[in-house]
């Protein structure tokens, strides 16, 4: 099952947020090599884990963190306009119905479980919820091919381009409408909503 | 330089193709405009007796296909070996094609009109590790050029599977237990069944019989066929 958590139900996920940021420490730190300065202390939190910020949370029945991702509006400061406008050919798009997607973290050990295909889902489920129509994203282009093929439209907004270390990134742009989330729910084969919709009534 | 409007025309080319065929003449032109003339797609297996599900494009010249196989050149190029060590492109001139084997290779395909080019590989769980491989006479293509055709090679892979019908998907991979998988993630890594019994605090006689039964899910004789087929099934990644 997959928790959306905002602000207003953090305090019930304390222990798994916690957990999240342990695996983004130990994902994008420790295994990526990420240059992220503000991670310390085996925590990796940035200055665009808001109080607006949405996560994705996928618990298992114990309670275990598999896997997160988190949203953020694009009218607030966010990763693509703070860190990656260079990716993007033009302005970078922005608008109450346009949310960023970033921090897709699956520790290695939930990898192969399916756990991508259910946080996909997750998102373009929450988008629906909250009236999201379009999803920005910054990601490597080892990941790119996954990303295209899940089923939703999506466009480049610019070419790919090397950082520091060499690796290529691409600034994309998802189109998230009821038909990606047919196409995609057949494409993993999962037919009911992943996202616990009784917790996503409390959020804004 | 193209700019974005082109290059998402040229993408949208690449997705509105109706066979492959016609998929493998508009990426030709798509990517000549931009350098490179030429390319193959090839899934990483024997050329010469490739598996139904391979994936075996052949853009370029019929002779030189034709010598490259009978010469069995794919067992040393040096252009192939690179895309099981790279996940991201290269271009072929930073590759190290100095021993005696590569220089003859390269200066054969050479007189085919293929004097540089770049490779992106592509690993995908269920199909065998693909590459991408876009050539020409020109040695001076715009740097830009080489990201524009990454990227377009990407949705053409996209396509290619598409119309190939998921039909190509090596094979379903077998259920494991969450024990199997630790396991299996550890074999991978080369530890013995001692030391897995180690790390996960259960004697090596157990490690030996989750392995055993992982052997028998895939259905393979020996343990580095099973971590093979787990790796090109996606269950663990390289």
């Amino acid at each position: 099952m997959i928790e959306i958590v905002t602000r207003f139900n953090r305090q019930a996920f304390a222990s798994q947020m916690e957990q999240m940021f342990r695996q983004r420490y130990s994902v994008f730190v420790e295994q990526l090599n990420w240059d992220l300065p503000e991670a310390k202390d085996g925590l990796e939190v940035d200055e665009f884990d808001t109080d607006d910020t949405i996560y994705l949370l996928s618990i298992d029945r114990k309670g275990r963190l598999q896997g997160s991702k988190r949203l953020n509006p694009t009218m607030a400061p966010h990763l693509m306009s703070g860190k990656f406008p260079h990716l993007v050919e033009g302005e970078v798009p922005r608008g109450p119905h346009i949310w960023e997607s970033s921090r897709s973290c699956i520790p290695a050990s939930g990898r192969g479980n399916g756990v991508i295909g259910q946080l996909f889902l997750a998102m373009v489920e929450t988008s629906l919820l909250f009236g999201v129509r379009q999803i920005t994203f910054v990601a490597g282009m080892d990941f790119y091919q996954t990303i295209i093929r899940a089923g939703w439209g999506h466009v480049p907004l610019g070419y790919p381009q090397p950082d520091a270390s060499g690796e290529d990134n691409i600034a994309g742009s998802l189109i998230i409408d009821p038909i990606a989330l047919h196409n995609m729910r057949r494409k993993y084969g999962i037919m009911q909503p992943v996202v616990n919709t009784a917790a996503a009534s409390i959020a804004a | 330089m193209l700019d974005l409007v082109h290059l998402q025309d040229s993408i949208a080319r690449i997705q509105r193709a109706k066979s492959l065929s016609a998929l493998h003449t508009t990426f030709t032109e798509e990517i000549a405009a931009l350098g490179f003339d030429k390319h193959t797609c090839l899934s990483l297996v024997d050329m010469n007796n490739p598996p139904p599900s391979a994936i075996q494009v052949f853009r370029f010249p019929e002779q030189w296909v034709e010598r490259y196989k009978a010469k069995e050149y794919y067992k040393h190029d040096v252009v192939l070996k690179t895309v099981l060590k790279n996940t991201g492109p290269y271009a072929w001139h930073t590759l190290d094609r100095s021993d005696k084997r590569n220089r003859k290779i390269f200066a054969e395909a050479k007189e085919f009109g293929i004097s540089d080019g770049m490779t992106v590989p592509i690993t995908l769980p269920g199909h065998y590790p693909c590459s991408i491989n876009m050539a020409g006479d020109h040695v001076d293509v715009d740097p830009l050029n080489y990201h524009i055709m990454h990227l377009l090679a990407e949705y053409y892979f996209l396509k290619i599977i598409e119309l190939a019908g998921e039909g190509k998907k090596l094979f379903d991979p077998p259920e494991l237990t969450p024990r199997e998988r630790e396991c299996l993630i550890w074999m991978a890594k080369g530890k013995s069944d001692f030391e897995i019994g180690c790390i996960l605090s259960i004697s090596s006689r157990t490690v030996n019989g989750y392995i055993e039964n992982i052997r028998k899910k895939f259905d393979v004789s020996t343990r580095t066929q099973a971590v093979a087929l787990a790796v090109s099934g996606g269950i663990i990644v390289p």
